[in-house]
């Protein structure tokens, strides 16, 4: 009985591999699209969308600075879209069961008394699982030097 | 020898199931906090890098100063070259989700490397996940 158990186990494990595999991949896809909706919302002033991809005690530093989720969605709601463009560059999506790290790099364009600045940015998000889906609990970026 | 142990004691308590009681939790957030002075900071200052390796994963990354993605093997040879290091932590708060920790921080470094002065200062943020007790700290910002 303990050969047939182990045999089955064997069998199985293979199929529980790939959907442990599958399952990462689905988490990792669902996460490159929410970059991109953050990216998106952020640009339209959507709060609505923001105030579902961010976590309530979302950790995000801007410029050094500890922003909370209130006063980020307060800045976008009064934020002039037009003076300011993020154009994202590849990203890597690493899933530990319940929690991803999203590692990656931005280029961001300001718009200021016609004049423009464009600074490149590498980011790190973290994302977890919660009840209703992957929201963002930690983010930040550093300005890449040349 | 005692730094073993101590780091032990510490995975062993994040390692144990939370029963979502708010003593629990203030208890991992104090364990978390130590294990991040002990583990991580205490370490890059003596140069203890077999404590470094033991509480860092594999995966680990960090965004240093210039916005340079820097990993783990990176990060020990970088704490191996310097002279010395010291580094002044205030502030450090947790924030738990699950079984991810999220430990942010203000920070103050001083230190030689290549005989050079550094002098950094600035706020960083780190990412702990219950994984078989390693860390997987993200980056360093100012």
């Amino acid at each position: 009985m303990r050969v047939i158990c182990s045999i089955i186990l064997l069998g199985c494990s293979p199929i529980l591999l790939l959907h442990a595999q599958q399952t990462d991949a689905a988490a990792s896809g669902t996460i490159r699209s929410l970059e991109r909706e953050w990216v998106d919302a952020q640009s339209r002033n959507n709060n609505r969308a923001l105030n579902l991809i961010l976590d309530n005690s979302v950790v995000y530093v801007e410029y050094g600075h500890l922003v909370s989720k209130a006063d980020y969605l307060l800045r976008i709601k009064h934020q002039d879209p037009s003076t300011d463009e993020i154009v994202m560059e590849p990203i890597t999506v690493r899933v530990f069961g319940s929690t991803a790290i999203v590692t990656g790099s931005y280029r961001e364009t300001q718009r200021k008394a016609g004049a423009h600045t464009v600074t490149r940015w590498r980011f790190v998000d973290t994302w977890a699982y919660k009840k209703y889906g992957w929201v963002l609990i930690a983010a930040g970026s550093t300005p890449v030097r040349d | 020898m005692w730094r073993g142990f101590l780091l032990t004691m510490l995975l062993a308590v994040l390692a144990s199931p939370g029963t979502g009681q708010d003593s629990d939790r203030r208890e991992i957030e104090s364990k978390l906090v130590a294990l991040e002075k002990v583990g991580k900071l205490q370490a890059i200052q003596l140069k203890d890098l077999k404590m470094l390796n033991e509480v860092l994963d594999e995966n680990f990354i960090l965004v240093d100063q210039d916005g340079l993605l820097l990993n783990k093997a990176q990060i020990l040879a970088y704490v191996q070259r310097a002279t010395s290091m010291q580094y002044f932590a205030s502030e450090m708060a947790v924030r738990l989700h699950g079984s991810t920790a999220i430990l942010t921080d203000e920070y103050r470094l001083n230190g030689i490397l290549a005989g050079t002065r550094i002098e950094q200062r600035g706020r960083f943020i780190d990412t702990w996940i219950e994984r078989e007790g390693k860390c997987w700290p993200s980056p360093v910002y100012r």
